[in-house]
C-alpha cells in the first residue's frame, strides 16, 4: 500500500520520457530538452518547497529568512553563469523596457502572490502536489493577463513603447555591473540574515 | 515511547502558507504554559515553517511525524 | 547496485531539501538553459494559452489591432505542441507530480474555508495582471532579469518588495 504512491511516480516519469523520445524520434530533441529542463524545475521546486511567495512574505509575517537566502544563491549563481555566457559571446542578453510599469506590474504581483499563496513557478509545482487553491490561482492569472492583452494598446503606445531599456554593462562595464549586481545581491542576503535575528 | 496526550487540536488541513504558522501561534497565545498542541497539516512548507516559528517564540517542539499521505503532525508544547 | 539506487531515494524523497541548495539547483538549471537556448521563464507562454484560447473562440488576436499583446509576442507561431515555454510549464507540473507521488506527499488539498479559493483567484488576477504588465513574472522578470545584468529585474524586485510587504499585512487578517 505504502508503495502505491511512489509505482505512479514511476509510470508518470517513465511516460514523460517516452515523449521525449517521440520528440527526439520525430526530429524535434531541442523540444525534448526543453521538457526535460521543466522536469528538473518541477523536481528542484517541490522537493526544496521553493516559493517565492514565501520568500517575501515570510520576511514581514514571521522574519523567517531561509528562503530569501535561497532565493538569493540562486540569483548569485546565475549572475556569475549567465555573465560567463555573455562576456563570451555565446549568448547575449535580452533586457526590457524599464519604467513604472515595471515597478506596478512588480507591485501587484507581489501582492497577488502572497494573497494567492504561489508566485508563477509555485502555481505550477503546487498544481503537481495537488493544491486545489492553486488551480484557481491559474485560472485567475489566465483571466489577468487576457484583461492585460484587452488594455495593451493603450499601455503601449502612451508609455511603454517610450520607455528605455537599460543594460547596466552599457553603462558601468563588464566589470562595474557584475560587481554592483553581485554585491547588491550579497548586500539583500546579509540585510535579511540580520533582519532575522533582530 | 511515552504517548504525549495534546491539550488542544488544530486541524489546518487544506490550509495553505501563510495560515498555518498564523493559526498555530494564536492557538498558543490561549493556552496555558505547558499545554501540549496538536497541529494536523497537510501543507508540505508548514512542516518547516510551524516548527521554526514557534521555536522562535520559545515553545518547544515536541515531535513531528508524518501520519499519512503528505499529511503531518506537529505537537508543540507552550513555553 | 540496487542499494545504492534505494539509498539514493531515500536521501532525495524521504525529506525536503533545504532552501539553499533548491535555489543553487535552480540557479545552476537557468544557467544550463541560457546556455542551451534562453533564459527561465514561464508566463509569457501562459499568456500564450490566453491567446490560444480566445483565437479558438474566434478572436482575430492575429490582425485586430485591439489585440496587439499577442501579435508582438508571436502568440500563433507555433502550435502548443511546438511551444518550447509551454513544454517548461507542463514539465514544471509533470516534475513537481512525480516528486510529490516519490515522496508519498500527493494529496487532493482542498481548503476547508471556501473563500480561500477566491483568494487564490484574485490573487492570480493580480499576477497575471501585473507580469505581463511588467512584461516578466517573478521568473523572467526577476530570477533570470537580473543575472542578465538588466536594471528591470531590480526595479521588479523592489515592487515584490512593496508589494509582498503590503500584502503580508492583508493575509493575515483574512
Amino acid at each position: 500500500m505504502k508503495l502505491k504512491q511512489p509505482m505512479l511516480g514511476l509510470i508518470a516519469l517513465t511516460l514523460i520520457f517516452i515523449i521525449i523520445a517521440i520528440y527526439t524520434y520525430v526530429g524535434l530533441i531541442e523540444l525534448g530538452i526543453f521538457l526535460l529542463f521543466g522536469l528538473a524545475y518541477g523536481i528542484v521546486l517541490e522537493r526544496s518547497r521553493f516559493c517565492f511567495a514565501s520568500s517575501f512574505r515570510d520576511l514581514f509575517i514571521t522574519k523567517d529568512a531561509r528562503l530569501a537566502r535561497g532565493v538569493a544563491a540562486g540569483i548569485l549563481v546565475a549572475t556569475i553563469g549567465f555573465s560567463i555566457l555573455m562576456i563570451s559571446g555565446i549568448r547575449s542578453a535580452k533586457v526590457l523596457p524599464v519604467g513604472f510599469h515595471t515597478l506596478i506590474g512588480g507591485i501587484l504581483f507581489g501582492f497577488g502572490m502572497v494573497l494567492a499563496g504561489g508566485c508563477a513557478s509555485g502555481t505550477l509545482f503546487r498544481i503537481g502536489e495537488g493544491y486545489v487553491t492553486l488551480w484557481f490561482a491559474l485560472l485567475g492569472t489566465l483571466t489577468g493577463m487576457i484583461l492585460l492583452a484587452a488594455t495593451w494598446p493603450f499601455l503601449w503606445y502612451n508609455y511603454i513603447k517610450y520607455q528605455p531599456k537599460i543594460w547596466l554593462v552599457d553603462y558601468l562595464g563588464w566589470g562595474g555591473a557584475i560587481a554592483l549586481t553581485i554585491s547588491l545581491i550579497l548586500i539583500y542576503y546579509i540585510i535579511v540574515t540580520l533582519w532575522e535575528k533582530r | 515511547m511515552k504517548v504525549l496526550k495534546p491539550d488542544r487540536k488544530l486541524d489546518l488541513r487544506g490550509e495553505v502558507c501563510p495560515y498555518p504558522v498564523i493559526y498555530t501561534l494564536k492557538e498558543l497565545d490561549k493556552m496555558k504554559s505547558g499545554e501540549i498542541l496538536e497541529v494536523i497539516t497537510d501543507h508540505l512548507p508548514a512542516t518547516e515553517n510551524v516548527p521554526a516559528a514557534v521555536k522562535k517564540k520559545g515553545h518547544e517542539v515536541l515531535e513531528l511525524s508524518k501520519i499519512s499521505v503528505g499529511t503531518f503532525r506537529i505537537l508543540v508544547k507552550k513555553r | 547496485m540496487q542499494n545504492t539506487i534505494l539509498k539514493l531515494y531515500k536521501k532525495a524523497f524521504q525529506q525536503a531539501w533545504p532552501a539553499w541548495l533548491g535555489g543553487i539547483l535552480l540557479g545552476l538549471l537557468n544557467v544550463l538553459e541560457f546556455a542551451f537556448k534562453k533564459p527561465w521563464g514561464i508566463t509569457t507562454s501562459e499568456s500564450r494559452w490566453t491567446g490560444w484560447f480566445l483565437y479558438a473562440l474566434d478572436v482575430q488576436i492575429d490582425k485586430a489591432p485591439q489585440w496587439l499583446y499577442y501579435q508582438q509576442y508571436k502568440t500563433l507561431i507555433n502550435p502548443p505542441l511546438l511551444d518550447s515555454g509551454t513544454l517548461i510549464d507542463m514539465g514544471i507540473i509533470a516534475g513537481a507530480l512525480i516528486s510529490a507521488l516519490l515522496a508519498y506527499d500527493f494529496k487532493l488539498r482542498v481548503p476547508a474555508k471556501k473563500s480561500r479559493l477566491a483568494q487564490g483567484f484574485i490573487g492570480g488576477v493580480l499576477m497575471g495582471y501585473g507580469a505581463r504588465l511588467a512584461m516578466g513574472c517573478n521568473i523572467g522578470g526577476f530570477f533570470s532579469a537580473i543575472p542578465q545584468l538588466a536594471f528591470n529585474g531590480w526595479v521588479f524586485f523592489i515592487g515584490l518588495l512593496i508589494g509582498g510587504y503590503i500584502g503580508a499585512k492583508l493575509v493575515v487578517k483574512l
